[in-house]
């Protein structure tokens, strides 16, 4: 074993500690004096302290140190108190930086300031836009994006930005700005300025702090820049710890898969067409049995996620001021890794949107996950003010998202769907008057991403809950199977709520959209062909019709013919294909055959424009 | 000294560095999917891969009714994706100079260099180029 493998060792096992440090941390600040999570904190800074120092990564192994120090007097002190537990929060936070530097094969950086008690590190902020993922999380969390313009008018804008700064400094620590001072002072005269600022104040006293200054055109509070990364591309070194009694169970399939091989072959030496069946029932059986076992090497549970949520909570009640419980259920429920992974960031998003809009003073939140058939749940609810269903009504009629006539119409629980609209969220006004929204189509986005639904329910008052109907795994998924304009194409089948087969007295017509009644409800019809720009269809008796539902509006959409359902395991399409609207991927059948997978979603949007 | 694949579509003749050929396959079914641009024919099952298919001659703008016949799939790290020609010829070796090229820029981004072939002008694809146009293709129908 060289040296980069004994160096992926120490990393995933550094990482787990911190996890695992970061949990007890959380778990401490309600309990402060819970021995067993002191000790259970010590004994992790003491591994990290071991593991880094015969690994030879002083910095790392001086923090680590450190923190073991500080921890025996806690222990000793037999509690932990607040201000320690922040303080240590801080340190867990740079010895992640620093394994960071130790996975990109960067020298580790000083901790000198850090041990000093000058705990707050600006470069560690600057630094972390480029650091990988799960980094950048956890520190570029510090401090908040402000984004400033200046009204037209104004003539010199550098003197009155660096006016601004100066401000700004007063309030807070400024981590850093583009321009920065330098390039204001050097005669750079931008339009806007971008602030990242560490400060106690709140986000509202700030901007009116700002809002004195007449000649700024806009103050804005931006997310994170969202780093653009392409769908699912993964980070290659991704190690997955497998337990050993899965591996045995592999193994003796393996075993057994041998053994089937020949009695198949000699089966087939002897004609002997009855051994032959059930040698291939076995090895149907077998088979089936291996993908089992093979799935669950990448399923992992949702527990994985919860140290990330309670920090965030934990982080953000304090920030914000407000006493905030979160509540996890369902957490052992287990899903794809990839799945997992990509719904981290839209859960802490969605929890921040809690925190930050729904929970007034004090509040809970709860995250639920569970299974049924073969998705799996996860609810974010918070016993907040809730969504004013009229708000939306206005913002969206005022965004043209709706006319006048549908704004009359709609239903509430169809408005609500409305805030993960990219037209609508981007208004940063939004988090004023509705409350919610900002970002909530990067949510949408990432849950559809991996195949999943996202639904949103709330009443003045009765909180906000959030559905993530998500599929079990990402590889192997069921389809309905339908033809259309002589090919056939495949539907993941949480997209279809019923499929039904009409006939063509059904069917009304209300101006140029051909409607139907389904279930007391007028759907518009829509046409596969037509969407997909192949030549009109003969006449159809019965007319298939596929009831899927978009943008929580359900339609109907007509094919040539219902195939019937599968499970088939779905493949990218190799960049930049991938790219391409209407297509999320494809399977082949065992005769060779290939079939699309419709991602109607998109397939929907670009009808529209 | 380059080895070439050389390959006509309608009349022209272009070529590809062997180096970035996987395979030639031909006779293949392919399956038109939902929502391409439509310089990409569809996609072959290769090996177990749902590899798209690109009609060099839709792409070139020349006629060619013989889409299937002769399908060059570039090599994995290419994506993988397969050119749809008319007809693969014999491996050359080239040398190019100033000697054999004719031109060395061309309307067409992704065509590098012309190039005389004994007589005979062949354009030199340029992939890097190519994997960007089509990059722009598909965010065009995606966005």
């Amino acid at each position: 074993m060289d040296m980069d493998n004994f160096r992926e060792m120490f990393l995933t096992e550094a990482a787990e500690h911190l996890q695992l440090m970061v949990d007890l941390l959380v778990q401490l600040d309600s309990d402060p004096q819970d021995q067993d999570g002191i000790d259970a904190l010590f004994r992790g800074a003491h591994s990290i302290k071991g593991m880094a120092a015969s690994m030879e990564y002083p910095e790392t192994a001086r923090l680590a140190h450190h923190l073991e120090d500080h921890l025996a007097d806690c222990r000793q002190l037999g509690q932990i108190s607040g201000v320690e537990i922040d303080w240590l929060l801080e340190a867990v936070d740079l010895l992640e930086l620093l394994l960071g530097d130790i996975r990109n094969g960067r020298p580790e950086r000083n901790v000198d300031s850090f041990i000093a008690g000058i705990s707050k590190q600006p470069e560690a902020a600057v630094d972390c836009v480029a650091e990988t993922k799960t980094v950048e999380l956890t520190a570029c969390g510090r401090g908040q994006l402000i984004q400033l313009q200046l009204q037209e008018s104004v003539a010199i804008p550098g003197p009155r930005f660096l006016v601004l700064l100066k401000k700004l400094a007063d309030l807070g620590t400024i981590l850093e700005s583009t321009p920065s001072t330098e390039d204001l002072l050097q005669g750079d005269a931008p339009n806007q300025l971008l602030v990242r600022l560490e400060s106690d104040i709140p986000q509202q006293q700030i901007y009116q702090q700002l809002q004195q200054y007449s000649e700024l055109q806009v103050i804005t509070f931006p997310d994170e820049p969202v780093e653009e990364k392409s769908p699912l591309k993964r980070s290659p070194d991704k190690s997955v710890r497998v337990s050993t009694e899965l591996l045995d169970h592999l193994i003796n399939l393996t075993g057994e898969l041998i053994t089937n091989r020949y009695q198949l072959q000699n089966a087939l030496k002897e004609d002997n067409w009855q051994e032959l069946d059930d040698g291939v029932g076995q090895l149907a059986r077998l088979v089936k049995n291996l993908h089992h076992q093979v799935l669950q090497v990448r399923m992992v549970s949702l527990e994985s996620l919860a140290g990330r949520l309670s920090r965030t909570v934990h982080d953000l009640s304090r920030s914000h001021d407000k006493e905030i419980q979160l509540k996890l259920e369902g957490a052992e429920i287990e899903l794809d890794r990839a799945i997992v992974e990509e719904l981290t960031d839209p859960l802490i998003h969605m929890v921040r949107n809690a925190v930050d809009h729904g929970i007034e003073q004090s509040g809970v939140i709860s995250i639920k996950a569970w299974r049924e058939r073969d998705q799996v749940l996860v609810q974010v609810a918070d016993d907040g003010r809730g969504i004013d269903p009229e708000k939306i009504r206005q913002r969206a009629l005022e965004k043209g998202l709706l006319n006048p006539a549908q704004a009359q119409t709609i239903r509430n629980y169809d408005l609500l769907q409305l805030i993960c609209h990219p037209g609508f969220s981007t208004a940063e006004e939004v988090s004023e008057t509705s409350g919610r929204g900002v970002g909530m189509d990067v949510v949408k986005t990432a849950v559809e991403r991996v195949g999943g639904v996202l639904l949103i329910d709330s009443a003045p008052g009765e909180g906000t809950r959030i559905t993530l109907k998500m599929p079990l795994s990402l590889a192997i998924i069921r389809v309905l199977m339908v033809e259309c304009a002589g090919s056939r194409m495949a539907i993941p089948i949480t997209r279809v709520v019923q499929t039904v087969e009409i006939s063509p007295e059904e069917v009304q017509s209300s101006g140029k959209q051909l409607m139907v009644h389904y279930q007391n409800e007028l759907l518009p019809m829509l046409s596969l062909r037509k969407m997909l720009k192949a030549p009109k269809g003969a006449h159809l008796d019965p007319i298939p019709l596929v009831i899927t539902e978009v943008l929580g509006r359900k339609v109907g959409l007509v094919v040539d013919q219902l195939v019937g359902q599968r499970e088939v395991f779905v493949q990218r399409l190799p960049s930049p294909f991938d790219q391409i609207r209407g297509c999320s991927g494809g399977t082949i059948l065992g005769d060779g055959q290939i079939v699309f997978l419709l991602d109607l979603q998109t397939l929907f949007d670009r009808q529209r424009v | 000294m380059k080895q070439l694949l050389p390959f006509t579509v309608g009349y022209e003749t272009y070529a590809l560095e062997l180096v970035e050929v996987q395979e030639v396959v031909e006779n293949q079914k392919i399956y038109p999917f939902p929502g391409s641009p439509t310089i990409v024919a569809g996609a072959i099952s290769f090996h177990g891969r749902i590899v798209p298919v690109i009609d060099l001659a839709l792409l070139l703008d020349l006629p060619s009714g013989t889409l299937g016949q002769r399908l060059i799939v570039l090599v994995n790290q290419r994506g993988p994706v397969a050119l749809g020609v008319d007809q693969v010829q014999a491996v050359i070796n080239v040398e190019i100079s100033p000697a054999t090229q004719v031109q060395n820029y061309t309307e067409r981004s992704y065509i590098n260099d012309i190039i005389n072939w004994r007589g005979k002008m062949v354009g030199l694809f340029d992939l890097d180029r190519l994997q960007l146009e089509l990059e722009s293709l598909c965010a065009q129908v995606g966005g």
